[in-house]
């Protein structure tokens, strides 16, 4: 008998064996102590088609509270991320709370992993989370003082004040060139003309994110700045040869990628000279694999811009369709905005292919692969942001905002022309005020106490903008110096009609500063870039004098050599 | 067939009514929807419905403390007329006003003992080919949904609405009043709103959510914006929120407003014929 006793055992052992050490082999767990890669593909390797799936894709929802729909996807389909938009984020204690709670449910699925919770917070004015966040200088102004410490710092902050919320991924810093003063669309959420520039302030961005725990996202690959037409409503062209974006607009990724930059944005860009169609580079294997991964050599997320955008679907394709072309192109991450009925359609349909195409199954599971690496490299560890934010007490604005702000506004200020700077009060005479944002008004009167307002209104054509420039130009007979906001092309045409008072005339400028050639007889001229509460203080302690402006234009100007 | 205060056994069929055309009378369904149809009290009975002999719902008449009467129903028979002229009789002291497709009111104000002192007739509409775009956003004209925090700027442009479209003829909104109703329409409705560099210039929003369907109003571009497709801009936007929300949209027009007729039409708009509403008081 005793011979036999350690045999019979055996069986029992290997059963251990199978039941709990191969057991902990075949489950893994987010919170596994591994390597982010190691990780995710064992993470992969365990997941059904459904829930390797769920993690390429990114859904908004309406409202502020917790989607029923959402909370079910993220239970039922592994839904891995979520997008906030305006409309889900004026309060931010509710936001918090809703962040919360999508959070507990994703992690109480069976591999625990949390879900990216993204928004668009560019600075300046693209400011998707609002209530008391900070309305900063915007990118413009970074580029206009050229420092990478304030990109860096501006980045820490809106990452400090977003992380406050739960939103643990940002589609920022917008690193498109500006090279078109007609794009509007991208306008002052550029840096700046030069490439090699941009891309060193993008990359300063997106570190100060990274030390607020959020991960950053340049975006518009391979670049939206080439056209004044916005993907919202259509699918724009860009007719540049791949030598000229090389050149161009490919130099901040270059510059990002080495750095290490997690995530890219691709968009609804087409660029038939490239690719020889008009298919938007969000579907284009020419752009997302040969280019970004071959040439560029990234190895982050690739996510599409908005794919319920119009730009995405400019041939009539079914959203399904257009997602799995998406993802077939090379996109690891599929973001779209709206539609319950089309979130239902896209995740049957590219299921259904899952099982259908052994191909497409590999490419979504090398996506999700991506994602939750990333994820395992940003939403772990000390530094992550919190997946339960605290609903009270918020820091938001963070605490140091208001006077760094302050202090970036004053390093971007740039006196384009100075013949009457500075303009103490005592020799200013009586002043005219006209421009319409309320801080505008306010910080004026601060420097000018005794000064008049004059209200620039929108105007419906070009005819009522000049008689609206005539009145002004009546109402100015009275004043020896006019100060002027110029925001956009549409107040330059009324402001045209001064020309005749020029030497009065004192002109700031707002947002882009494209719009001051069509001023070009203005004496005195100010950019300030951003339109939030610094950026009008800075103008004005600028112009009275308190210090001397050393901004340099962030983009040339036709009249100014 | 014969007309009753709706009771606790009926109350489903008539919800099960109510939805079938409910671009009819959204500003009904939604009432319902906040709470349960109360049984109705003979006199100022909240609800009466029309039941058929299989105990089927085939109309509906409100009544609300106000004195608003709604009716919906295909149509309203000599029959109808008869059962509901005592109902509407003694309501009539506190009666304000009729409103519902153009036929079942003017069916209804034949058997008042004098006519409406004052009427208005518009067009029904339903959206069928809702063509949602995102809203365009760029740093001069954007669109944005409006929150409570924008109630002071978007009051004057209420006030103007008001006086353009939904007050008659010598009536004035007191200021008091018309910032209570337009907070309420901030609180619990939709609201979009067009910005020019952050200061309101345009406005749509819905004004009743129904089961289904979001009844629109309060659409306004002052009169010196009009022509720059800034109502198309805010309207693609609203729209675009509601299928968002897997909803569909109505609204009623003035007959003879051309330009929202055929920005409506061009937005998938299709008519679905008359409305009316007529005043009391």
């Amino acid at each position: 008998m005793h011979r036999f006793a350690p045999l019979s055992i055996l069986p029992l052992l290997f059963f251990l064996c199978v039941a709990f050490g191969g057991g902990a082999q075949e489950t893994p767990h987010f919170s596994d102590d591994v390597a982010p890669e190691v990780l995710a593909q064992s993470l992969v390797n365990a997941m059904s088609d459904q829930e390797a799936l769920g993690q390429t894709l990114m859904f908004g929802y309406p409202g502020q509270a917790p989607d029923p729909l959402i909370l079910k996807r993220i239970q039922e389909q592994g839904l891995g991320g979520v997008k906030i938009f305006g409309w889900n984020a004026t309060d931010l204690n509710v936001l918090a709370e809703t962040v919360g709670r999508y959070q507990r449910e994703s992690i109480s699925t069976r591999f625990g992993i949390p879900l990216l919770v993204a928004t668009d917070q560019e600075g300046g004015w693209v400011r998707h989370v609002k209530g008391e966040s900070s309305i900063t200088p915007g990118n413009m102004a970074i580029g206009a003082d050229g420092l990478p410490y304030d990109a860096w710092k501006t980045g820490e902050i809106i990452g400090k004040e977003l992380a406050a919320v739960g939103v643990n991924m940002n589609f920022a810093p917008t690193v498109d060139v500006f090279v078109d003063p007609r794009a509007d669309v991208i306008g002052p959420r550029a840096f700046m003309a030069d490439p090699g520039q941009t891309g060193i302030l993008g990359l300063s961005f997106a570190k100060g994110h990274e030390v607020s725990g959020v991960i950053g996202t340049a975006k518009h690959f391979p670049g939206h700045g080439d056209t004044s037409e916005d993907s919202h409503g259509t699918l724009p062209t860009v007719n540049a040869p791949l030598s000229l974006l090389r050149e161009r607009d490919l130099i901040p990724y270059r510059t990002l990628i080495a750095g290490g930059i997690p995530a890219i944005m691709v968009g609804h860009l087409a660029f038939p000279e490239i690719t020889g169609n008009r298919v938007p580079a969000t579907l284009s294997p020419v752009l997302l694999e040969t280019l970004l991964r071959d040439e560029l050599g990234f190895e982050g997320v690739a996510i599409t811009d908005d794919l319920f955008m119009t730009g995405a679907r400019s041939d009539g394709s079914p959203l399904d369709e257009v997602c799995y072309r998406a993802m077939t192109a090379g996109a690891d991450l599929l973001l779209v905005s709206q539609g319950p009925n089309d979130h239902q359609a896209i995740n049957s349909t590219l299921l259904e292919r899952m099982k259908e195409e052994e191909s497409f199954n590999a490419r979504v599971r090398q996506a999700a692969a991506r994602v939750i690496a990333m994820k395992a490299r940003y939403i772990k560890g000390k530094n992550a942001v919190p997946l339960e934010p605290a609903t009270e007490e918020m820091a938001i604005p963070a605490q140091e905002a208001p006077s760094f702000f302050l202090e970036q506004a004053a390093r971007s200020i740039t006196a384009v022309r100075s013949k009457r700077l500075p303009l103490p009060p005592e020799e200013a005479g009586k002043v005219l005020l006209a421009g319409f944002y309320p801080d505008f008004f306010t910080a004026g009167l601060e420097r000018y106490e005794e000064a008049k307002t004059w209200k620039l209104t929108y105007q419906s054509d070009v005819a009522s903008y000049q008689q609206r420039g005539r009145e002004l130009l009546r109402a100015a007979q009275n004043y020896d110096t006019v100060i002027v906001l110029l925001p956009d092309e549409d107040m330059a045409i009324l402001l045209e009609e001064l020309e005749p008072i020029a030497s009065k005339v004192i002109v700031l400028s707002v947002l882009s500063p494209a719009h001051l050639d069509a001023l070009s007889w203005a004496q005195t001229s100010l950019a300030a870039y951003g339109t939030g509460e610094e950026s009008f203080k800075a103008a004005f302690a600028a112009l009275a004098g308190d210090f001397t402006p050393q901004g340099t234009l962030p983009i040339p100007l036709q009249s100014v050599p | 067939m014969s007309w009753k205060p709706v009771s606790s056994h009926l109350a489903p069929s008539c919800m099960q009514f109510l939805e079938q055309k409910e671009w009819r009378h959204v500003s009904l369904t939604a009432r319902l929807g906040k709470k349960r149809p109360q049984r109705g009290r003979a006199g100022d009975g909240k609800i009466w419905c029309r039941v058929t002999p299989e105990h089927q719902v085939n109309g509906v008449l409100f009544l609300s403390r106000s004195g608003v009467v709604i009716p919906t129903c295909d149509e309203i028979t000599h029959q109808d007329q008869q059962e509901l002229t005592p109902l509407l009789h003694s309501f009539f002291p506190s009666l304000f006003s009729f409103m519902g497709t153009r036929s079942t009111v003017l069916q209804l104000e034949a058997v008042m003992k004098e006519a409406p002192p004052d009427a208005q007739d518009y067009r029904l509409l339903v959206l069928k080919n809702p063509v949602a775009k995102p809203a365009r956003t760029e740093p001069n004209i954007m669109v944005r949904q409006a929150t409570l925090d924008d109630l002071n700027q978007i009051w004057p442009l209420e006030r103007e609405y008001y006086d353009e479209e939904v007050l008659r003829q010598g009536r004035t909104l007191s200021k008091s009043v018309g910032i209570k109703m337009l907070r309420n329409t901030l609180e619990q409705q939709v609201v979009y709103c067009v910005l020019y560099h952050n200061q309101i210039i345009a406005k749509a929003n819905t004004n009743a959510r129904g089961r289904q369907f979001d009844q629109i109003g309060g659409v306004f571009v002052p009169p010196s914006l009009r022509g720059k497709s800034l109502g198309r801009l805010v309207m693609n936007a609203l729209l675009s929120h509601i299928a968002s929300e897997n909803r569909s949209a109505c609204l009623f027009v003035k007959k003879d407003n051309t330009p929202a007729l055929s920005l409506y039409h061009g937005l998938g708009f299709e008519d679905q014929g008359a409305f009316r509403i007529n005043y009391w008081r």
